[in-house]
């Protein structure tokens, strides 16, 4: 298949006519009343729920806070687990939108069940990319460990390499010091592509209770008000690594996707944007080829090329 | 079918001190609306991230209105209070499985629960009953006698049992302690909305009966799609396995775990 278009993007894996694709957690397995305000088929992708090896029952609620321009959200991973997922859920996704590229975001507590559940999913000829969630800060065994430790997250990566029959794009997570470090680290473990930037690390207390509103007290927080920690952060991975980046983190807008490919970006996911404007992904969709129009963007492709080269003259 | 469309503020009134009922015209999916029902409500300022699930207290097809009653309770439903007629608001719905009905022309008598926010889905929900025949009884109950609303809804539509906390209106107590002294075993269905312990006495005092009971739930939702699995509730088959925005908010009171 060959893709055309000023929106078509190529990653590894991914032929997306249009970059745009919602964010793992936020979309489930698709099989939700999104659904029936647009039609899924218009999507660049679907980035679905994460899978882990056994059922999740996931964390105690309240599971979500607001705050000014964020969400805390404390899930915990919950989803049925990779066998359920591969039965129930992706079949009828499949069925329903033959056409739609699926990234199965993955999770687990041990290298171990990483490695098996990238396996199962990657062998089922219904996804067409892994996306290594080593960034869960929701979770209190594996997720985010594996991230934060830059040979942990390499070990981790080269496991999954060697299974998956699919890319792997590994989900980097913020809450580290230095992202960089983690991402050459990935790098070097065989990955063939970075998704970031996961959930940052956050809490609200309630004044009335004095106590954290959300019942695993701290939580991930997204949404506009960490877009411009993922602005940074992807302009310093894109600058020091070489893999195509999936680029998440309060995106709502056209404006704020060609913000994201400015920092090194090469396609785009969108979260908690969905939770006030359910149609954030066809509107922006839609928007594209008019901002790209009063940008004098040719197109997509071409600002990916103009980025990289332009940031091997700074270097 | 689910629609996002811009409605019109048409009325906004305060019904007691900081309640207010809000009147919306413009287009939605009226047919599809059955007491229980909500909505998600998206405040004009961006900064607020999630909509604001409100129970739809009334729906006219003909008029093209909904109207909402709700609590100021924080920053969103303060900023709510504050607009007026002919601003825009951005409305997700009809969202949830609403109340179950029953037979047409049926002469049986049920019981409505409710207390603070828990009152406008009953209002609907009282209306539609009477409508089909049922013998509707409402136990509501408020802190004090100059919080109470609703009153003249419930009263047209079948009997009103009223509690305040202080006595300055009806029953002195609240609404478990005005149900404890009456014979419950003549309702063959029960509904209730409200807070958490509100519920609780009712899933406990039923328990033992015939009674089908209907419970309308609150939870902290962000997307109120089915999505995030944000606002699970467990049952007694499996835990946290029913969203509240989905397969509710209203569950069987024999199946939920509250
Ligand atoms: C299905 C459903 C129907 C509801 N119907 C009504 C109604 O008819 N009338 C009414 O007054 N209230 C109703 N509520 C509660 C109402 O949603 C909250 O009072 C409101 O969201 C508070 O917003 P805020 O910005 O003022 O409060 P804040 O505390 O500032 O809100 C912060 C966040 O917490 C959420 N939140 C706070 N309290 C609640 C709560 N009790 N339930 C759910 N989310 C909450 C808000 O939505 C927001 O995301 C309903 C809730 C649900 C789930
Ligand atoms: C409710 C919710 C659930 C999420 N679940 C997952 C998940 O299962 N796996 C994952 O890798 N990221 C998960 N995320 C993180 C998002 O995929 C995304 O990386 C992050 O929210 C930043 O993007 P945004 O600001 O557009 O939401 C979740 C986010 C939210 C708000």
């Amino acid at each position: 298949m060959t893709i055309a278009g000023r929106l078509a993007v190529e990653l590894p894996g991914l032929k997306l006519k249009n970059p745009v694709m919602p964010a793992s957690g936020c979309f489930g397995f698709g099989d939700n009343r999104y659904a029936e305000m647009f039609d899924l088929n218009e999507l660049g992708a679907i980035i679905i729920k994460a899978a882990t090896l056994k059922q999740r029952d996931g964390n105690p609620v309240p599971r979500i806070a607001e705050t000014k321009s964020g969400v805390l959200n404390a899930v915990g991973l919950q989803n049925p687990g990779v066998d359920v997922i591969l039965h129930d859920k992706l079949p009828v996704l499949h069925k329903k939108y033959p056409e739609l590229p699926v990234v199965a975001n993955i999770a687990g507590a041990t290298e171990a069940e990483y490695v098996k559940v990238a396996q199962k999913m990657s062998a089922s000829g219904m996804v067409s990319a892994l996306e290594l969630n080593i960034s869960c800060p929701n979770v209190h065994e594996g997720g985010m460990l594996f991230g934060t430790d830059p040979t942990t997250a390499r070990r981790l990566t080269e496991a999954v390499k060697e299974v998956s029959q699919v890319p792997v794009y590994v989900k980097l997570s913020p809450n580290v010091t230095d992202i960089v470090e983690i991402a050459q680290a990935v790098a070097a473990g065989g990955a063939d592509g970075l998704s970031m930037i996961n959930t940052l690390l956050g809490m609200r207390i309630d004044l009335k209770t004095r106590k954290p509103i959300l019942a695993n007290k701290t939580g991930g927080l997204s949404g506009p008000g960490i877009k411009p920690i993922a602005v940074r952060m992807i302009y310093q991975v894109s600058r020091a690594v070489d893999l195509p980046i999936i680029a998440m983190g309060g995106i709502e807008t056209a404006d704020d996707v060609i913000e994201m490919y400015l920092a090194g970006a090469s396609a785009v996911a969108i979260g908690t944007a969905h939770f006030h404007n359910p149609t954030a992904c066809p509107d922006i969709i839609e928007a594209l080829p008019r901002k790209l129009d009063e940008l004098g963007i040719s197109s997509l492709r071409d600002l990916i090329t103009e980025v990289r080269s332009a940031q091997t003259n700074d270097n | 079918m689910l629609t996002k469309n811009n409605l019109e503020i048409a009325a906004q009134e305060e019904l007691a001190p900081g309640i207010y009922r809000i009147v919306l015209h413009g287009e939605f999916d009226y047919a599809a609306v059955r007491p229980g029902c909500f909505v998600m409500l998206q405040l004009p300022d961006e900064a607020y991230q999630l909509r604001r699930p409100l129970a739809i207290a009334a729906s006219n097809e003909t008029q093209k209105t909904i109207a909402l009653i709700y609590r100021v309770v924080g920053d969103g439903t303060r900023l709510l209070s504050k607009l007026t007629p002919g601003m825009l608001l951005s409305i997700l719905g009809p969202l949830g499985n609403g109340f179950s009905l029953g037979a047409d022309n049926s002469a049986e008598e049920v019981l409505l629960v409710g207390g603070g926010t828990g009152l406008p889905p009953l209002m609907m929900l009282a209306q539609a009953l009477n409508e089909k025949g049922y013998a509707v009884t409402t136990a509501i109950g408020f802190r004090t006698a100059s919080m109470a609303f609703g009153e003249k809804e419930f009263e047209h539509n079948g009997k009103l049992l009223l509690a305040t906390d202080d006595g300055s209106k009806g029953f002195k107590g609240n609404v478990g302690e005005l149900l404890a002294k009456q014979s419950v075993k003549k309702y063959a269905k029960v509904y209730a909305c409200g807070p958490a312990g509100l519920l609780q006495m009712v899933q406990k005092r039923f328990a033992e009966t015939e009674t089908e009971i209907y419970l309308s739930l609150e939870s902290r939702m962000a997307c109120g799609v089915g999505a995030c699995e944000g606002c699970v509730v467990s049952t007694k088959d499996g835990i946290f396995n029913k969203r509240v925005c989905l397969e509710g908010p209203v569950f069987d009171g024999r199946e939920v775990i509250l």
